[in-house]
Parts: C-alpha cells; sequence; structure tokens
C-alpha cells in the first residue's frame, strides 16, 4: 500500500497464503495503485490483497480499489483488507468483499471467497 | 540504593546467564561466515554494491557475498564501546561496559487512553507524554519514538516524531526513521539539538543514534541502506536490528535463526565499517517465534528471550555493544496477569543475560508492542527495578555479615530495634512504589490498586515534569526545519511539539493543548 512502508505484516500474510496453498504474488511494500493495476493485468490473480499498518495510508486502499474498478480489472475478482488498524465496518465502507484482522484469518478469508 | 540502581550493573558483580557454549558459538559462527560468503546479503542500492566490490566483496546483481578474511578485517575496525551521548552529559549511555541499560517502548500505532481507558489511535500529544514520561524515569537510559501518531500527515511522521523527541528529553535519542526521504532534515535537526555543525571531523557528541533494519530473509531495502551510507559519513552512532520471525522470515529453528540474524546484522556492519572505519555502530534485535496458530510475530514467548540472551554472547564474541535489546512486551492485549507474567519473564531474562540495553523495557507496551499503556509503563519501571535489585546480588562483608550485631542478639533479642537494620533496610531490601502488599483482610474487594496507583504516577508526572529546554534560538531553528519541509509540501502548519506550557500543580485536572 502506498504510504506504509512496514514489510512484517505484508510478509507473514504472504507466507501464510502460500503456507494455505495458494500461489502469492506479492508487489511489495509502499505500492501504487498503478503497480496493483499492471499486476492484475499480467499475472490475472482471482483475490487482490491490500494491507496496512498504521492508519494514514488507510485513505489509499479506497483510492487503490476505485482505481481498479475503474479500469474494469476488479471483474471476477474479489478483494480482501486488513491489518492492525482495519476494520470489518471500514472495509465495508470502501466497499472490500473481505475483511482479515490478521495473517491468518486472511488465509481462511481468502478460502470462503473463493468458495463463495 | 538509588544512586547505584541509575548507574545501571557494575561491571565488577557481572556474570552472565549463557544459553550458548564457547563451541555452539563456533558454530554459529562457521555457518554465518559461510552464509555471508556463499548465499550472500542484498543491498538495494548501486552506491553500496560499488564500495562492497572495491573493498573485495563479490557482487552479483544485488546480491553481495562477503568473504571471511574481508569480514574479519572489517568487524576488527567495529568499536567495541560506543558512548550514546546526552544532552546532560551525566545520561550519556556507555556501552560495551557489562552494564544494563533500559529504553521505553518503540512504535505502537495504539494508546490505552490515560482517561477512559480505551484503545484508540495514537496521537501527536501521545508522543509528547510518554517522552516525558521517559525523561522522568531514571531506569529509562534513553529514549525512543514510543508511537506513530496517527494524527500528522504519514509522509512527515519521521521529522514531527525527531522534533518531539529531541525537544523532549535530555536523554539520548533513539530516533528511528521508516523512509528516508527527510533523512537530511532529520540529522539536521539533531545536528542542531546536539550543538555540533559538522565541521570536527567525525568526532561529533550526538544526542542522537540512528539506523535501520534488514528485511529478514537476508536482504536490506534501498531505503535502509541509504541509512547504512549516510550515518556513518557524518559519524553518526549506526545501529543495524534484525527483527527475523522464527518459522516464517527465518528457520524456526532457534539456531538457525540466530544465524541469518547474525548474517543480516554482521553485513550491514561491514557496510558501516567500509563508509567510515571506527563508526561507532551497535546492533539490536526484535527476533522472536511466529504464533503457529495465529501468523503473527511474538515477542514474550520464551524464546525471544533466549534468542536476546544469545545475542547477547554473540555480540560479546564479536566485541560489538548489544545496544538495541528486546524485552517487557507483553503479548496479551490487556492490562492483566498475563502481561505481568509476560514483561516479567523477558525482562529478567533478558537482564540476567548482560544485554547492554533493554528497549521496549519500560513502555507500557502491550497486545505484541501494538499497544502503549500509560500505566503500564509506571508499572514496567517498578519490574525494572525489581530486575535490578535482582542483578545487584549481595554484598559481604564484616558490616553485613554483622558478627558482633549478631552475637550482642543472641537468642532472645530481636533485629528489629537495632540500629544495624535502622541503617541498611533502605540498602538490602527494595521498597516497591506500586506493588500491593496489603493483607488479604485489608485488601478485600479492592482488586485494581496497583493499575490506580500507577495511573495517578503517570498523570502526577505528566502534570508537574517538564524537559529542559533548550535556548530559544536553537527552538527555533529546529523547528524551522519541520516547518521548512511543511511549506514544501504546501501541509499548513499545525500545531508543533510543545513542551513549554506552564508546569500546573499537584493534583489539578490536566488538559493538553
Amino acid at each position: 500500500m502506498k504510504g506504509d512502508l512496514h514489510d512484517i505484516g505484508k510478509n507473514l500474510g504472504s507466507i501464510l497464503l502460500t503456507g494455505g496453498g495458494f500461489e502469492v504474488v506479492d508487489i511489495g511494500i509502499d505500492a501504487s495503485p498503478e503497480k496493483f493495476a499492471d499486476a492484475i493485468s499480467v499475472r490475472r490473480p482471482k483475490i487482490v490483497g491490500l494491507i496496512a499498518r498504521l492508519t494514514t495510508p488507510m485513505p489509499q486502499m479506497k483510492t487503490t480499489l476505485d482505481f481498479l474498478k475503474r479500469l474494469g480489472l476488479m471483474e471476477g475478482v474479489k478483494s480482501i483488507v486488513g491489518g492492525a488498524p482495519v476494520t470489518q465496518a471500514y472495509a465495508d465502507k470502501i466497499g472490500a468483499d473481505g475483511y482479515a484482522p490478521d495473517a491468518s484469518s486472511a488465509v481462511e478469508k481468502a478460502r470462503e471467497l473463493l468458495a463463495s | 540504593m538509588e544512586e547505584q540502581l541509575m548507574k545501571g550493573l557494575k561491571p565488577t558483580v557481572y556474570k552472565a546467564l549463557r544459553v550458548l557454549s564457547p563451541s555452539q558459538i563456533q558454530e554459529i559462527h562457521k555457518v554465518t561466515m559461510m552464509l555471508l560468503e556463499k548465499v550472500g546479503v542484498i543491498f538495494e542500492e548501486e552506491k553500496a554494491l560499488e564500495l562492497f566490490g572495491n573493498a573485495g566483496a563479490k557482487v552479483t546483481n544485488e546480491v553481495v557475498r562477503l568473504p571471511t578474511e574481508l569480514v574479519e578485517s572489517l568487524l576488527k575496525r567495529c568499536p567495541s564501546k560506543v558512548t550514546l551521548y546526552a544532552r546532560d552529559q551525566k545520561k550519556s549511555v556507555h556501552l560495551g561496559v557489562n552494564r544494563v541499560h533500559y529504553t521505553n517502548g518503540y512504535g505502537t500505532t495504539f494508546v490505552k487512553d490515560l482517561e477512559t481507558g480505551k484503545i484508540r489511535e495514537a496521537r501527536l500529544e501521545d508522543l509528547r507524554n510518554f517522552t516525558i514520561l521517559g525523561d522522568c524515569l531514571d531506569n529509562v537510559h534513553y529514549i525512543i519514538t514510543q508511537v506513530i501518531p496517527q494524527d500528522v500527515p504519514a509522509e512527515v511522521a519521521d521529522v514531527y516524531q525527531a522534533l518531539t523527541l529531541l525537544k523532549g528529553t535530555e536523554k539520548h535519542v533513539g530516533l528511528s526513521v521508516t523512509k528516508s526521504t527527510y533523512l537530511d532534515q532529520v540529522i539536521e535537526m539533531g545536528r542542531l539539538a546536539s550543538g555540533v555543525d559538522g565541521t570536527n571531523g567525525g568526532k561529533e557528541k550526538f544526542v542522537f543514534s540512528l539506523g535501520t533494519v534488514p528485511i529478514s530473509p537476508l536482504r536490506f531495502s534501498r531505503d535502509g541502506t541509504i541509512r547504512l551510507l549516510k550515518l556513518p559519513q557524518e559519524g553518526i552512532v549506526t545501529r543495524i536490528v534484525s527483527g527475523a520471525t522464527s518459522g516464517a522470515t527465518s528457520p524456526i529453528s532457534l539456531a538457525g535463526t540466530l544465524a541469518v540474524q547474525n548474517a543480516e546484522i554482521i553485513a550491514g556492519i561491514c557496510l558501516v565499517q567500509i563508509v567510515n572505519p571506527r563508526n561507532p555502530t551497535i546492533c539490536g534485535t526484535f527476533a522472536g517465534p511466529m504464533d503457529m496458530l495465529r501468523g503473527k510475530q511474538l515477542w514474550a514467548a520464551p524464546e525471544s528471550a533466549i534468542l536476546n540472551a544469545a545475542t547477547a554472547q554473540l555480540c560479546r564474541f564479536y566485541g560489538i555493544p548489544f545496544g538495541y535489546g528486546t524485552g517487557g512486551v507483553a503479548d496479551s492485549a490487556a492490562l492483566d496477569i498475563q502481561a505481568g507474567i509476560e514483561k516479567t519473564y523477558t525482562l529478567l531474562y533478558t537482564a540476567l543475560s548482560g544485554v547492554d540495553v533493554i528497549h521496549d523495557a519500560i513502555g507500557g507496551l502491550l497486545g505484541t508492542a501494538m499497544v502503549s499503556s500509560y500505566e503500564q509503563m509506571l508499572l514496567d519501571d517498578e519490574i525494572c527495578n525489581m530486575v535490578n535489585r535482582g542483578l545487584q546480588g549481595i554484598a559481604v562483608n564484616p558490616e553485613t555479615l554483622a558478627l558482633d550485631l549478631i552475637t550482642e542478639v543472641g537468642h532472645h533479642g530481636n533485629y528489629l530495634s537495632t540500629e544495624h537494620t535502622f541503617r541498611h533496610f533502605r540498602n538490602e531490601l527494595f521498597l516497591p512504589r506500586f506493588l500491593d502488599r496489603r493483607s488479604f483482610n485489608e485488601r478485600r474487594e479492592e482488586e485494581l490498586k496497583v493499575l490506580d496507583t500507577a495511573r495517578l504516577r503517570a498523570k502526577e508526572i505528566l502534570a508537574t515534569h517538564r524537559p529542559k529546554r533548550f535556548p530559544p534560538e536553537v527552538e527555533e531553528k529546529m523547528d524551522q526545519v519541520l516547518k521548512g519541509v511543511l511549506k514544501n509540501l504546501g501541509i499548513e502548519v499545525s500545531a508543533l511539539p510543545n513542551f513549554s506550557e506552564e508546569i500546573e500543580k499537584k493534583g489539578t485536572k490536566l488538559h493538553f493543548k
């Protein structure tokens, strides 16, 4: 997420999802909406995940999701948001499909989204 | 006793707990050298790769592979003793001399509100308040960034934090930046606070240190590498702190985690020593295992403390000051018994292991270092006082053995009314400030007196203690640096970190500006 330079949570999420049988494309920290768009166009994922450790980069989650939706890149793609400051209410507000408070629940939520 | 405690552990009584045997240290060392030579460490910055190449390392793409002879010659340059200077020189911290020190906590985004008790987002006023508490408490030997304020723009948070800490204490300041964008401005503020102008050829007494954290496994980001290049150029104490997570970013085996961490720290030190031979450098760890059920890093697991103890031994083996160990963080998210267990275990274990500085020790940190609690910070100070008493051991001499006294009292007398008891009870006994030692009969349903007392004390300090101010012209120049950054970004200047308001009378209600 642009404006967020904390690696650990994102790395753990990526590690656990990989361990849970998912193929993960890690686009790194401080990722701009454009970087998300590029990765989605090329890799065609089933789920896009966004994580923030701080409150301040959270508005960027909405900006990114809106940007991707405008480009039509979210058709058939689910979104999941998480990180310590993020809540279910916030996820609902910005129109994310799923919310996960921590890395291990992200795996469950991702499975749930694919099953739905 | 007060004075002795402030000085920390005396070299003469230093007998550190050892978790590694000498041959185990050799084995870890051997594997570390193999990792550095065969696997290598990534540095995502061209200039660093060039310097490594010129020094004799093998550089392929961004991977730096270091021959053992090169590592050994660079490690020899690293000073085994480092002074973290303070504005008040009496409060300078001397590392590498077998003494245990503590800092406040680092970097939470949440705070347990002192008035409401609710967990909420951290604000700039919290950073200011925790800095005031740290400045006041004698066991806090240097001050670090307690919270990441969520009410200032993220891109300039580093600059706000630096200004708050530098203005807020006479102690040494362990600064942190999450990005190197405003590194020059942060250093400029630090220079102003240190009263140095950069003309003393790298022999400046900086009142702050700075550093970076490798991204385990075995990688330094571009941003972090920039700091490893810049800080030694200025002669600033450079901190390299690894935070490998066993089972996720390093092997689940503690030995494997130590090897990864060791390789990262040593690679970082090598770069610092290439840039500026003999630059003061300190290392640290916040390694811990991953919670296998929840996928997050644990801070209060017994393994976190053992990793610290082993790191202390490795630091002594290499002769590098261990200026940033970790202890006293609760994984429990509440002010509860679990928090007390976790804090006491990790603090006592790390202190007994001879960690030079235990960071987070007096930070009131809860919930895997995500939440700061004011009242818990005071209780952490109490735990550290108990730990210090434990480290002091027993004074054995004719006066304390008291043969004459025992003979005189004989079989039917008592010791309470003797001069000897009066003379020594303050030196011999730890006297708690907060622990509740009343009998069950007195206590009854009053379960939370410890927390209530700590809360009152926190409020009292915030109402009555202020850090010593800089001369107005220095303060003005420091403020100008932040104002300059804000102006360039077109951000309106709101409240600057301020410690100058009148101290209120004891017991009056607090309000913040």
